[in-house]
């Protein structure tokens, strides 16, 4: 077998891993998904609290049954435009990986669609062109009830150097 | 041979019962051998007090035999349970005959089998041990520790845990030389380590470790003495041994191989000080003078001369400690000895202590075993969960008494209950609070080794004083403290304490003096560190500053303010960077730490007389009194004890600098203003003082006025972190839960006043 | 080799250094036994022999607060485990501690550091003693 061949298999094993269950939801009209177990749940829009000197998309901090965990705009983090909250905003708790271990963190999308069961098959590597996302943050593009979702690695979204190195910018 | 008296039954049926049990001995059975020796100690208990000197060789042998057969020390095996069997078989011929049979077959037998087996000299070299597969092990094991690198990064992180109980330990046997206990609570590590190091083949560090614990063990059987040189070759070991464990450590990762170590330097010492043993006693004046019948003055002066060239002179850097503890209820207060070598010629005799000693160590030993409390193991998360937990109670049930409905009735019974929960919350939070507090003393004893080697490289004579050991501290803060503690611990000697020289001609004694002092105080632990030293030099300070440019010409400032400027970034007022102190970590990042820890650093300085620093941390990390201020749309809390006053300037009392920063008068003093709505952009930025408030807080002896839109209401509120993305943030110092369910965000003062000046 | 041991029963390793008892037991395992215990000191070590059916207990000899022996000790004058085998790990230093331990009953005694095969050897010599 040819070089690139074993490449392409690899890579194509590497995404087949990838299969499972994905909570879908939506962004500007896009759908993506994030892996379920990474999910400790998911709650209603609420107050939150703004944290001075924090880049556009950290929206703040909430108080999640007495502890304080910081909230994501999906939108803005990447480069969407922002959108006004309405009823079906919501704000999914994920845990994540960080380099001081596990840590918890609430991100805003527009809606919440399903948990969905994606085969291995059905998912394709990220194109590597038309796409807003730096391709880090894809795990890959799955094909399922006839569209596409984004498969996000949502590790790296939340604790890219952006948010863990969250200096003070500038009073 | 003199006749015996007929034996008794007893006597003879006992040996039969060894007869039987040498019979019934196999190759190697060792629990055979244990029941044989036991036995034959339980008939020579019932021995006639007239057995003859032939008999008791016989026992003597036979336990010999036994001993050796145990630990395999005879050869052929065969041949000495032979010889076991012959001893006894003549044995019974004792018990039934009155005389014992020395000329007879058998005697002779024995006789020839016991000098083959080495037995009958009088120093008799142990016969050929079996060599019991020795070299197998060393080959077996070769490729072992990188086989299993995880059991090796464990032996690493257990080696070091013991080694600094190692030099905890070693101030208790620095204060009781004779006990035992503490002896052995030294010697056990160093014996440990040298097993697994067997196992996994790691030969230096096997041999190192011997070295160490061959000295302790001479020490448990009293056939050395515990002084100063030896400690510090035990100490040195310990630093070669960390060393190693580093190189160790390093190997494993990088995947090279070991590091050479030279051992030659601690093994000649074990050598020298092993020769050393228990030194004789100094003759007393006493006795050097007795030879002669009259004593004249030159012969009086000549005594003692010889006297103190005995003597040994002490190190030039000599460190006493004396720890202060709380003597237990129920028993004598523990032994507080003094290490101290006298330079004044003794007319008592040198040797440290000694007889007093054990007495002394005895109860020791009696005082700490009577104080075993019972105690309950549990897993530190849920300790951690519980503590968590309480706090979210204190906050909820304080949401509950803010409700603005309950408020509007009026109970008194309902207040009264009202009252009972609070009550009952703070007492269960400070229960709970508890569970997690350990004693601060192990981290104040770490500071002795440091004491003693400091002093030693910078030629100082310190004495340290530790007051409150018994402190309690939460868990959580005591790795925290130990940095800052050791940053400020070094600088009280290397800088703080002068030379014996400089002390002397300033008609102070030649030791420097280090307190360190921990306790409680108004719901805080405090620890102090104080030294009667030079004191903080105000005029080298302020001069720095202002080179600096941290200080404007002209600026007036208070000593303690000026005192406050070492705690400024890279400020290091020391002339050289030596290694021990001025790495450039610096007073700022003490400053810090103690503040992550919602904690205070006061100065306490006088000229020529010293310097103390005080730590002051809440006790309950996590609970501060808060005032709620209302800024623009957002809510923020400061710590209560920062804030001296709240007002409403009146126009006259307000003026601008230069079109760029705001003053407020307030009485006679000119205080900055610093706007909270331009800081956290909420709000209006540009609202006139004199329509909102202005809320006066101190910090570190600087004063500013904070301009916020209202003050919402005072309240305790649990300090929860933000997190590690937001650790960073100047001017936060965590996040809380409001009554209203929602976050309000705590402010750090000393970064608020940071951000306004940048 | 089946030698009178019965590899599948359960064997209690006894030492306060964590390290030691994982060596000891990555030892028992080679030689076949795969049904192990910890404890870290002679007071666990009594609390898991109460609850569990121990075939065999392999112990350091130089323990803080209750020696090997003193375990030993206590094994021996429970009716439930007088008979229990007792293996005594100890150093070669201390080799005073043997005929002590032997005559308060050990089974067998291995020196550190040891192999797989000295072990198996020493373990083979207490269940044919046994056996009888």
């Amino acid at each position: 077998m040819s070089q690139a061949a074993r490449q392409i298999q690899q890579e194509a094993s590497a995404l087949h891993e990838k299969e499972g269950k994905y909570l879908t939801f939506t962004l500007a009209q896009e759908d993506y998904g994030l892996e379920i177990l990474k999910v400790r749940e998911i709650i209603g829009m609420m107050e939150i609290t703004a944290v001075p000197q924090t880049p556009e998309y950290v929206k703040g901090v909430i108080n999640l049954r007495g502890r304080v965990i910081p909230v994501i705009d999906l939108r803005l983090k990447f480069g969407l435009e922002a959108a006004e909250y309405g009823e079906r905003t919501c704000i999914i708790v994920v845990e994540v990986q960080s380099e001081v271990g596990p840590v918890q963190m609430g991100v805003v999308v527009d809606s919440v669609s399903e948990v969905l069961n994606i085969n291995g098959d059905d998912i394709e590597p990220a194109p590597s062109f038309g796409t807003r996302l730096k391709n880090q943050f894809i795990l890959g593009i799955a094909k399922a009830k006839g569209t596409i979702k984004i498969l996000l690695d949502i590790d790296r979204v939340l604790t890219s150097e952006e948010i863990t190195g969250i200096d003070s910018l500038g009073g | 041979m003199t006749d015996q008296a007929p034996k008794s039954q007893e006597l003879r049926e006992g040996l039969e019962g060894l007869a039987l049990k040498v019979v019934m001995l196999e190759e190697g059975d060792l629990p055979g051998l244990g029941a044989f020796l036991t036995h034959l100690e339980k008939i020579q208990a019932i021995l006639p007090a007239d057995h003859g000197p032939e008999v008791a060789l016989l026992f003597q042998q036979l336990e010999d035999v036994g001993n050796k057969l145990i630990l395999q020390e005879i050869a052929p095996v065969a041949r000495a349970q032979e010889l076991l069997s012959q001893g006894v078989s003549l044995l019974l011929t004792w018990a039934r005959e009155s005389t014992f049979p020395g000329e007879s077959e058998p005697w002779k037998v024995y006789h020839r089998g016991a000098q083959e087996l080495g037995l009958m000299k009088a120093a008799a070299a142990p016969a050929q041990a079996e060599p019991e597969a020795e070299p197998e092990p060393a080959a077996a094991m070769e490729s072992q520790i990188w086989e299993d690198p995880e059991l090796v990064a464990n032996f690493i992180a257990e080696a070091r845990e013991h080694l600094e109980g190692i030099e905890s330990g070693l101030v208790r046997v620095e204060q009781a030389p004779t006990d035992l206990q503490a002896i052995n609570a030294v010697f056990r590590p160093f014996h440990t380590v040298k097993g697994v190091a067997g196992f996994l083949n790691l030969p230096q560090i096997q041999e190192l470790s011997h070295e160490v614990e061959s000295l302790l063990d001479e020490a448990r059987s009293g056939r050395l003495q515990i002084t100063a040189p030896v400690i510090d070759l035990i100490l040195a070991g310990v630093d070669r041994l960390k060393d190693m464990l580093d190189d160790l450590q390093e190997a494993l990762s990088d995947h090279r191989s070991l590091q050479r170590f030279d051992l030659q330097d601690i093994k000649e010492m074990v050598k020298k000080l092993q020769q050393q043993g228990v030194p004789a006693e100094a003759p007393k004046l006493a006795e050097i003078l007795e030879p002669q019948e009259e004593i004249a003055a030159p012969d009086m002066d000549q005594a003692l001369k010889e006297l103190q060239a005995q003597e040994k002179t002490p190190p030039p850097a000599e460190i006493q400690v004396e720890a202060k503890k709380a003597p237990p209820p129920n028993a004598a207060p523990p032994p507080v000895e003094q290490v101290k070598e006298s330079k004044r010629a003794p007319v008592a005799p040198p040797a440290p202590a000694a007889p007093a000693a054990p007495a002394a160590a005895a109860e020791g030993k009696a005082a700490s075993d009577a104080q075993l409390p019972a105690t309950v193991k549990v897993d530190i998360s849920k300790v951690d969960n519980l503590v968590n937990l309480m706090g979210e109670l204190v906050i909820a049930q304080s949401q509950v008494r803010q409700n603005p409905n309950l408020l509007t009735i009026s109970d008194p019974k309902l207040e009264r209950d009202l009252a009972q929960v609070s009550r009952i919350t703070s007492e269960l939070q400070m229960i709970s609070m508890s569970m997690r507090m350990v004693p601060i003393g192990q981290t104040l004893r770490k500071m002795v080794r440091l004491v003693r080697d400091l002093s030693r490289k910078s030629k100082k004579t310190v004495e340290l004083h530790l007051e409150g050991e018994d402190t309690e501290i939460d868990r959580n803060m005591v790795e925290a403290i130990y940095d800052p503690l050791v940053h400020l611990v070094r600088n009280a000697v290397d800088h703080g304490l002068e030379t014996p020289k400089e002390r002397q001609a300033q008609g102070k004694p030649p030791e420097g003096h280090v307190w360190l002092r921990a306790y409680h105080k108004g719901g805080n632990v405090v620890i102090d560190i104080e030294e009667d030293g030079r004191g903080l030099d105000r005029d080298r300070i302020l001069a720095k500053a202002q080179e600096r440019g941290l200080v404007q010409p002209g600026e007036q400032l208070n000593p303690t303010q000026i005192d406050h400027l070492i705690f400024e970034p890279g400020f290091s007022t020391a002339e050289t960077i030596t290694d021990i102190s001025g790495r450039g970590v610096g007073m700022d990042v003490v400053r810090l730490t103690i503040e992550r820890l919602q904690g205070k650093i006061e100065i306490n300085s006088r000229p020529q007389q010293g310097t103390r620093f005080t730590l002051r941390m809440p006790l309950t990390m996590a609970i501060i009194d808060g005032l709620v201020v209302k800024v623009g749309k957002e809510r923020y809390i400061l710590p209560a004890v920062a804030v001296r006053e709240t007002l409403r300037p009146a126009a006259s009392d307000y003026f601008t600098v230069q079109g760029q920063g705001e003053i407020i008068k307030v009485r006679s003093q000119l205080i900055p203003l610093l706007r909270l709505h331009r800081l956290f952009r909420t709000g209006n930025g540009d609202i006139p003082p004199t329509e909102a408030l202005v809320m006066v807080v101190e910090h570190e002896g600087k004063q500013r006025g904070l301009l916020v839109d209202d003050i919402l209401g005072k309240q305790e509120v649990v300090i929860k972190s933000l997190g590690e993305s937001f650790q960073k943030i100047k001017g936060l110092a965590g996040g809380t839960i409001l009554g209203d369910g929602r976050v309000g965000l705590i402010l750090d003062l000393g970064g608020i006043f940071a951000l306004a000046q940048g | 080799m089946d030698k009178n041991i019965n590899f599948r029963m359960k064997v209690l390793v006894v030492d306060d250094f964590a390290t030691m008892r994982k060596i000891v037991r990555n030892i028992l395992k080679q030689i076949g036994f795969d049904n192990l215990v910890e404890a870290e000191d002679g007071q666990a070590a009594l609390q898991v022999l109460k609850n569990e059916n121990i075939g065999l207990v392999v112990t350091d000899w130089n323990m803080p607060n209750m020696t090997g022996l003193e375990l030993l000790e206590k094994i021996r004058t429970d009716p439930q485990t007088a008979k229990l085998p007792v293996l005594m790990v100890t150093a070669e230093g201390l080799k005073e501690n043997v005929v002590a331990a032997v005559k308060a009953g050990v089974n067998n005694y291995v020196v550190k550091p040891f192999t797989a095969e000295i072990l198996q050897e020493k373990i083979e010599q207490i269940f044919k003693k046994l056996a009888g």
